[in-house]
């Protein structure tokens, strides 16, 4: 109670002046930081936004899905091939990109609406070996294990300095966390949190199941397409090493580690495991055993992840932010 | 040339099989699946060349101790990353297995380097030609193999108390516990034999292929065979391998060898909608 007593009198401006900080922090640091920071948080900003992805799918809908890099690839590599084969504009070519991201997304998750969770994830799986397996073999295509050279996206005839699409991704990257955070309290979201807590259930009381999963894959596909493009563009190159099985699993664990089914979920787990192997680099060739341990140690210490955690010692201000997105109980009292 | 296929797809069967019966094993026991099998399996190869080339052991020793120890690595695995995560999510408990699988991987590389061994095969890789097909003693030593381990693992499974122990927990974890079978003990020697069988697939791979710290990529094709026979069935899995060798031995040579995983992809996805629980799954019913 004295929760909703705190909440009325401050009415959200304490959550507002910690998300103001964030956003400010997220588009200042670049302007002190050199570029090598820059460029891991670029990677660190896209991988929320795939992750958020990620999280639409599966945290919220529960529809596992193994093959997220799949749904990257593609936006990357629409995105680029436009621009390289058509010299078709970079906002142009990035909204395509997003799109056939999100049409790949709605294709697949048609056969997947059959099958139990389980086999989704398999789905899931085979579709992003299958997109990698494509990247590798059209060569004349994608120029496959060589993959290709992205042209400087340019506005108005001027090429965009690396400091303009840092800017253009945190500026993508909120809106992707605006529109999550918009979905998860519509009904959007709470028809994607009664297909996850139980599928009968929710069609018993009219949720349509088949509709809503496609739109969960759809929407998390597009995400991902998003980032792919975004990925492009910061990276002045695409090939197929980038999109491979274990990038999905890294987007899965950023999911899990920040926590699943919340907001902010994605972007803990997001910021906090790019920046791990960066912050590990001095140790060289242990870098990556030590980051697997440190992951193993997170899952079986904090099975439910980071989010609620951090988010609960932010304080009551910052709590819904983190809070698993479920019905709210109705109020007694 | 289509024997010839089906006896090629014979030896790069038992190997996938070998892989796919591991995670069929894991998953029926404790509903997890296991990424980390095909890094087990590259474990295996790895400690038997080191037993064999570095340490001087005959390749039977080699073989045996190798498969000793991926068992003891299988249940070190079991005690780190599954069993405090017994009533974690779901999703928890399967990245735990993409950890340790990192874990390994890179674990095996800072030990070795990126070094590109070439695993000395135990029987001759010269052609012999009998009825119009050409073997290999490696094939056919591959193929035996496989079959002794798939006999031994029956065994096992349907004649020891173990055995029985585990199909109990399988099919009714509660059930079981209440008559009086250790679960967490079934859970333990369920990854002891996991490794066991990876370590197995991986040292009969080894010769036929470069090892590398990355060779565990060949665990996605068991895990592949194991969804198209059927995860929630041993014999499904065991023949999931064997048919995927062959499709992907057919695709390969008939349509085309560089769309060949795309192609299975396909076929896949088509066998899951017709059969959603693989060739020999049983059909999962939940009661609500």
């Amino acid at each position: 109670m004295t929760k909703n007593a705190a909440r009325s009198v401050w009415p959200g401006y304490g959550r507002l002046a910690v998300g103001a900080v964030a956003v400010a922090a997220v588009f200042s640091v670049p302007l002190v930081a050199g570029e090598y920071v820059r460029f891991v948080l670029l990677m660190a900003l896209i991988n929320v936004i795939a992750t958020t992805g990620v999280n639409l799918s599966m945290g919220y809908c529960g529809l596992v899905s193994v093959g997220h890099a799949g749904f990257v690839a593609i936006g990357a590599y629409v995105t680029t091939l436009l621009m390289v084969q058509w010299n078709v504009p970079f906002p142009v070519s990035l909204a395509a990109g997003t799109v056939a991201a999100g049409i790949a997304g709605v294709v697949i998750g048609l056969p997947a609406l059959r099958l139990s969770p389980l086999y989704i994830a398999m789905v899931t799986f085979g579709f992003g070996q299958a997109v990698n397996y494509v990247a590798l073999n059209w060569i004349e295509l994608t120029g496959g294990p060589n993959g290709m050279a992205v042209p400087p996206p340019t506005l108005f005839d001027d090429i965009l300095s690396n400091g303009a699409i840092y800017a253009m991704t945190a500026g993508f990257c909120l809106l992707t966390l605006w529109v999550a955070w918009n979905i998860a309290r519509s009904r959007l979201g709470r028809a994607f949190i009664a297909i996850r807590e139980s599928e009968i259930a929710a069609q018993s009381m009219g949720v349509k199941v088949a509709t809503y999963k496609t739109i969960a894959f759809g929407i998390g596909a597009l995400f991902g397409g998003l980032a792919g493009g975004l990925y492009a563009f910061a990276s002045g190159y695409v090939n197929p090493d980038a999109f491979v099985f274990l990038v999905s699993i890294m987007y899965v664990t950023m999911c899990v580690a920040g926590g699943l089914g919340t907001v902010l979920g994605p972007v803990i787990g997001g910021i906090l495991l790019t920046l791990l192997p960066e912050l590990l680099r001095p140790l060289a060739e242990y870098k990556e055993v030590l980051s697997g341990i440190v992951l193993l140690a997170f899952l079986v210490l904090m099975p439910r992840g980071l989010g609620p955690l951090i988010g609960a010692a932010i304080g009551r201000m910052t709590e819904r932010l983190a809070r698993p997105a479920q019905p709210r109980e109705p109020d007694t009292a | 040339m289509l024997g010839q296929i089906l006896v090629n797809s014979l030896v790069l069967g038992s190997i996938y099989a070998l892989t796919a019966l591991g995670f069929s094993v894991i998953f029926r026991a404790s509903g997890v699946v296991n990424f980390a099998q095909g890094e087990m399996m590259m474990l295996g190869a790895m400690t038997a060349l080191l037993l064999y080339r570095d340490l001087h052991l005959g390749y039977a020793p080699a073989f045996l101790a190798a498969v000793a120890i991926s068992m003891v690595a299988g249940l070190v695995v079991e005690r780190l990353a599954f069993r405090p995560l017994l009533h974690a999510p779901h999703f928890t408990v399967l990245l735990s297995t993409v950890a340790v699988a990192q874990i390994i991987r890179s674990g095996v590389r800072a030990f070795y380097g990126q070094e590109l061994a070439s695993f000395p095969a135990a029987w001759s890789a010269a052609p012999i030609e009998l009825l119009g097909l050409r073997f290999t003693l490696l094939g056919v030593g591959i193929v035996v193999t496989t079959a002794g381990t798939l006999l031994l693992f029956l065994l096992v499974f349907a004649h020891t108390r173990m055995g029985w122990a585990m199909r109990a927990t399988a099919q009714n974890m509660r059930g079981a516990a209440i008559v009086g079978v250790s679960v967490p003990k079934v859970y333990a020697q369920t990854w002891a034999i996991a490794g066991g069988l990876a370590a197995v697939g991986g040292i009969l791979l080894a010769p036929l292929i470069i090892i590398t710290p990355d060779m565990g990529v060949i665990g996605n094709k068991g895990f592949v065979a194991a969804i198209l026979g059927g995860f929630n069935s041993l014999p499904g899995a065991v023949l999931g391998g064997f048919v995927l060798a062959a499709a992907e031995n057919l695709v390969g040579v008939y349509i085309s060898s560089a769309f060949k995983d795309v192609i299975i992809f396909f076929l896949l996805v088509l066998v899951l909608l017709v059969q959603p629980d693989g060739i020999l799954g049983k059909k999962t019913l939940r009661r609500v």
